[in-house]
């Protein structure tokens, strides 16, 4: 961050020497040509500042990555939609399209100035502008540079792809004249929109300096004007698509929707750029015409506007700032600073959790500009409001009761719980050096998130339950979310301190003060949100007995887990601020049993996705399904070794010497004999059990598939599974118990997570069926920790696992 | 202080001083004690000494480090660091940038742990903070507070996480001794540097403590400000606390410290009193603490070239 601002305020001076020098020799005829270079060279570092942005870490390069190859599709998908919409246009079944394009247009161009109103500051009046103010740069230019930085990141995600996809469209109708007009046509309203946008954005800014806010309050108005922005977005692209669908389910034709008459504002007739050349159109009216040039005459004056605003907002931030730090530093007017009052006497002030929630309180409310990142839950829940109720005004009141105990959930951790360390800033030395004991101040959070959350969430359920449920179900349903608040608060302090953020955000870094790193606030939204949607489901869902009560101990074990779990670790991030911290056994427990059960709920929606989601069939899907199974428990274990900053070096893997050799055959007979044992108990006493789900699929086919089977088992089950249960897992654990207790306590939860392939309505037989694989795992446990080479266990676990499902198959189709 | 006449009912113990005799303080008047086990004082243009004797240097050792070593990967921030700083003694920690101050504080002060080597402060080990840290005061560079919080309401909040009870008064007291009384109310948000930076002091000092660790006290202040601050240190210090003040403010390391140790890439290169120091440097300059500082922390780059450092002695930690 710091050598780029070097870098490109000596970029700024360079230019400035350059102007300078040739202003000297031939002002006149030089002036164009180094104000060009001037506003490429301010484009240019404004350029690399972006790039350097997203891209000087790995974790920033990877996000990019991740987000890329997410949107890759979605654009893909985009495309092959407006190809598809040409082709329909083109054989000319879409009457009505054409009046109803031009009712919209002036819709779609009002949105797009909101949304160039809203971005319109964030580079302009940033500081690095600010900071260039002092070169002898023209303001014309700087604001041209600014400006011109700013089309080309918008060429990436607006201007680019909107002229991609009317050219698609374009193509589809078939009409070489389309492609050229609509594309062109496209990418100038695109542009002179946000322009617009931009002067309307900057006025207002202007006009709010005028009216005297505090600086935190200016930035929470502009915050909350940008989330309104982005829920009209969402309420238009909630209409747009549901319009969208009626077309592609044939109920409704254009005709219908549209409106009779002419369009409420002639820039409608803009529209007509869109269908030149198509059978609906016969030529460009004079509104056509007018429109067009009422478009491409506002992008100069935009500029224009903009060049000529800009530099006044530049001017009364900086006479702002210096009136501000002039008072403070004399003290003179002293008046005019921001006086605060006494904190009055609470009884909960002599508690000491109490005191410090109540000192997290007042800093909160005095700088709200720090809990701007908040306004991101006011979006999800905003979302559920707009996309239930437009699809169903009769859903409004469950809808906003149902957002509201979102965000009552969300906001117990993400208001104050999310950034512990972070938040506190410089002020964590001081508290650790405090008498207060770390707990305190995790748990001060804690109670503050809980206040928070309890009235929103309990509001919320009435509000949502009160036609839909009865009193006992509502009641139910009310205690089980209100219980879920001070775990979402919990787990908020614990995720916060794992991943914590004490640099500005890069989402709306123009109001974002000290906010949470984004991926805690996803981790904690989905964990929380997951928890408290299956527990109301599991509480009111249409469910069998069994499957509810097992559900619901499920949840709870599950919110027990995360709440304790993010408590201890919250607490020894501040007592073990700049010390090595203290194995907590507890924890650990309950880590490497939420890593299982984590690697467990994974590893089933991948294979469930794999199976019902991808058109294959046969053993490609076999391989396909069987892979992803595996590739969830993986991942949990490279994300948790990634996570916690343990390198690849965590990994114990070798080439087998003759010690694991001994090991191997030791291991292998051990297990083997175990599952002798155990098979024969089965046969002399008439145990019932269960067989592995995948026992009965091998049962039934033939030997080329037991082969098959025996590959994958040696080379992705034994291999993964023994990675993350003894390499993670049980490793992690001996970190903070003996090693006894590790493989024991691992090989319980090896053979619990084992419980979806021996599902069975009989609980004594699934037991039963269970008992084999705590042992098997303990001889396995064992092995790793003694050869310390991962290869060793993999090996026995791959060997064994041949052994009794494959062997057994091979042996009966060849006989 | 009015000419020759010295009240002599003032007594004055000095809390450390290493050689029999000599406590240099600008301020020792303000200690108005009974009894007397003084020998004298003694003017010295406008300051005045107290003379006695009866204390040895090293009675009460409140700082000790052991070969005390941080390293951050490959880079050594602190290289085998032997400190020994008395009871009452101002230690002046002096070094250019990045030469380990910070880095040998937060050790010091529990918030980082040594990579090797042991340090003990008040008695315990840095290892263990919960003995510590009621003995130790704080003051980072980055003046710790809540800029959301009034300077009153930040410190009462403090005294109260540090189990203080009743300290309005004693808060009062000392805003007004840095001059930040009429400032108290508002919010620190703003507050100019040297502001915080006197509400940062005033917290680090609530709990009275035995050991005061400072980075950079005197860093943004205007020289009023600065005046203030070097006058409360050394009110300070006359109590009985043991400072050791990290600066590269040279004029306050001469006025304030009893010894100075210039740290150079993570090693001790010298030590001693300013006079000692001073006495080291080569014919060449002024004889100034600036001259012995720069000739010590030499790299042969500016400056190198009439500055032989065959006078100086270096220690080797």
């Amino acid at each position: 961050m710091t050598d780029n601002r070097d870098s490109e305020s000596s970029e700024a001076h360079g230019t400035e020497s350059d102007s300078g020098a040739d202003d000297g020799r031939a002002p006149e005829k030089r002036q164009a040509a180094s104000s060009l270079s001037v506003i490429l060279a301010v484009s240019r570092a404004e350029r690399r500042r972006f790039d350097h942005r997203h891209t000087s870490t790995r974790r920033k390069k990877a996000v990019a990555y991740v987000a890329l190859a997410l949107m890759l599709p979605v654009f893909g998908a985009m495309v092959w939609g407006a190809y598809r919409f040409g082709t329909s246009v083109g054989d000319g079944g879409m009457d009505g399209l054409l009046t109803l394009t031009r009712w919209y247009v002036p819709v779609v161009i009002g949105l797009y100035v909101l949304a160039g109103a809203n971005e319109a500051g964030k580079r302009l009046l940033g500081f690095e502008a600010c900071e260039l103010l002092l070169t002898t740069v023209r303001d014309r230019d700087l604001v041209l540079g600014l400006l011109l930085a700013d089309l080309r990141e918008s060429g990436w995600y607006l201007l680019g792809p909107t002229a991609v996809l009317v050219l698609v469209f374009g193509v589809g109708v078939g009409s070489p004249t389309l492609v050229a007009v609509a594309t062109v046509a496209a990418v100038l309203v695109t542009l002179a929109a946000t322009l617009v946008g931009y002067v309307v954005g900057l006025g207002a800014r202007l006009g709010l300096r005028h009216i005297p806010l505090s600086s935190s309050a200016q930035s929470a108005l502009s915050g909350v004007a940008s989330v309104g922005v982005f829920l009209l977005f969402v309420a238009g692209g909630a209409i747009a698509g549901q319009t969208g669908a009626s077309f592609d389910l044939g109920e409704t034709s254009p005709a219908e929707l549209a409106p009779e008459g002419p369009p409420p504002l002639a820039i409608g007739y803009y529209a007509d750029f869109f269908f030149v050349g198509t059978p609906m159109l016969e030529g460009i009216g004079y509104l056509a015409l007018a429109s067009g040039a009422l478009v491409v005459a506002a992008i100069p004056l935009a500029v224009r506007g903009t060049i000529a605003i800009t530099p006044r907002l530049w001017r009364v931030e900086s006479h702002g700032d210096s009136t501000d730090s002039a008072a403070a530093s004399t003290g003179d007017e002293r008046q005019t600073g921001t006086d605060v009052g006494d904190r009055r006497e609470w009884p909960w002030l002599e508690i000491p959790t109490g005191y410090v929630a109540d000192g997290v309180v007042h800093r909160a409310i005095r700088t709200p500009d720090r809990s701007l990142h908040v306004v991101y839950y006011l979006v999800g829940a905003g979302y559920v409001v707009v996309s239930l109720g437009v699809a169903d005004s009769s859903l409004l009141a469950t809808a906003v009761g149902a957002s509201l105990v979102l965000l009552g959930i969300w906001l117990a951790g993400g208001a104050v719980g999310l950034n512990p360390i972070g938040d506190e800033g410089s002020m964590l030395g001081q508290l650790v050096l405090a008498e207060y004991s770390p707990e305190t101040f995790v748990r001060a959070r804690i109670l503050v998130g809980t206040a928070i959350g309890l009235p929103l969430v309990l509001g919320g359920t009435a509000l949502s339950t009160i036609n839909e449920l009865g009193g006992l179900e509502a009641t139910l349903v009310g205690g089980f979310l209100a219980a879920m608040v001070p775990v979402s608060a919990c787990f908020a302090v614990g995720v916060g301190t794992l991943l914590p953020r004490s640099e500005p955000g890069t989402v709306l870094e123009k109001f974002e003060v000290r906010p949470p790193e984004t991926l805690a606030i996803l981790v904690h939204g989905a964990v929380t949100t997951a928890l408290a949607a299956g527990g109301a489901f599991l509480l009111i869902g249409d469910l069998a007995p069994a499957a509810r009560v097992g559900g619901l101990a499920a949840v709870a074990l599950c919110s027990l887990i995360v709440a304790d779990a993010g408590y201890r670790f919250a607490v020894s991030g501040i007592a073990g601020y700049g010390r090595p911290q203290k194995p907590d056994p507890v924890y650990a427990l309950e880590l490497v049993t939420g890593l299982g059960l984590l690697g467990l709920a994974l590893s089933l929606s991948l294979e469930i996705g794999m199976a019902t989601q991808l058109p294959l069939s046969g053993p490609v899907q076999f391989i396909a399904t069987f892979v992803a199974g595996f590739a969830g428990w993986a991942l949990v274990g490279v994300v948790y070794l990634y996570a916690t900053g343990r390198s690849w070096g965590y990994l114990d893997v070798a080439v087998p010497d003759g010690r694991d050799g001994r090991y191997l055959a030791v291991g292998l007979v051990t297990s083997l004999a175990a599952y002798g044992a155990f098979a024969t108990a089965v046969w002399l006493f008439e145990l019932p059990v269960v067989s592995h789900a995948i026992a009965e699929e091998v049962g039934t086919a033939g030997p080329a598939f037991a082969l098959l089977l025996a590959a994958l088992i040696l080379l992705v089950n034994a291999p993964v599974e023994e990675f993350l249960f003894r390499n993670v897992l049980q490793k992690r654990l001996t970190e903070a118990i003996s090693a006894g207790g590790a493989i024991v306590a691992v090989s319980i939860l090896f053979a619990a997570v084992h419980l979806p392939v021996y599902a069975s309505a009989d609980p004594v037989a699934v037991a039963v069926s269970l008992l084999p694989l705590v042992v098997v795992s303990i001889v396995w446990g064992w092995v790793y920790e003694r050869s310390g080479n991962l290869a060793v266990p993999a090996l026995c676990h791959g060997l064994y696992n041949v052994a009794i499902v494959v062997v057994p198959v091979l042996a009966v189709s060849t006989f | 202080m009015g000419g020759d006449r010295i009240d002599t009912s003032i007594r004055f113990v000095p809390p450390a001083y290493k050689y029999v005799g000599l406590r240099v303080g600008p301020k020792i008047f303000y200690q108005q004690r009974g009894g007397g086990e003084y020998d004298g004082y003694r003017r010295v243009g406008n300051r005045i000494f107290g003379v006695c004797d009866g204390i040895r240097r090293g009675e009460v050792t409140m700082i000790v480090t052991e070969s005390l070593t941080k390293r951050y990967g490959d880079v050594v921030a602190v290289d085998g660091l032997d400190l020994r700083v008395e009871k009452g003694e101002v230690y002046g920690f002096l070094g250019p940038n990045g030469a380990g101050k910070t880095t040998t504080m937060e050790m010091l002060t529990t918030l980082s742990t040594p990579t090797a080597g042991r340090a003990s402060v008040a008695g315990h080990s840095t290892a263990e903070r919960d003995a510590i840290k009621p003995q130790i005061g704080y003051l980072p560079d980055d003046p710790p507070v809540y800029d959301a919080f009034s300077a009153r309401e930040q410190l009462e909040y403090v005294a109260t996480l540090r189990g203080l009870d009743d300290v309005s008064d004693r808060i009062d007291r000392l805003l007004e001794r840095v001059g930040l009384a009429a400032d108290a109310d508002r919010q620190i948000d703003g507050y100019s540097q040297g502001m915080c930076q006197k509400v940062g002091l005033v917290q680090s000092v609530l709990h009275e403590p035995s050991v005061l660790f400072l980075d950079e006290p005197t860093n943004g202040l205007d020289p009023r400000a600065a005046r203030e601050v070097v006058d409360l240190i050394a009110d300070l210090s006359v109590d009985g606390t043991t400072v050791f003040l990290s600066t590269h403010i040279l004029p306050v390391v001469e006025e304030l410290a009893d010894t100075v140790g210039v740290l150079h890439e993570g090693t001790l290169v010298a030590e001693g009193s300013p006079a000692e120091l001073k006495a080291r440097a080569t014919d060449d300059g002024d004889g100034s603490l600036e001259q012995v500082f720069l000739e010590v922390t030499d790299d042969g780059g500016y400056l190198t070239d009439d500055a032989t450092r065959a006078g100086v002695e270096v220690d080797d930690g």
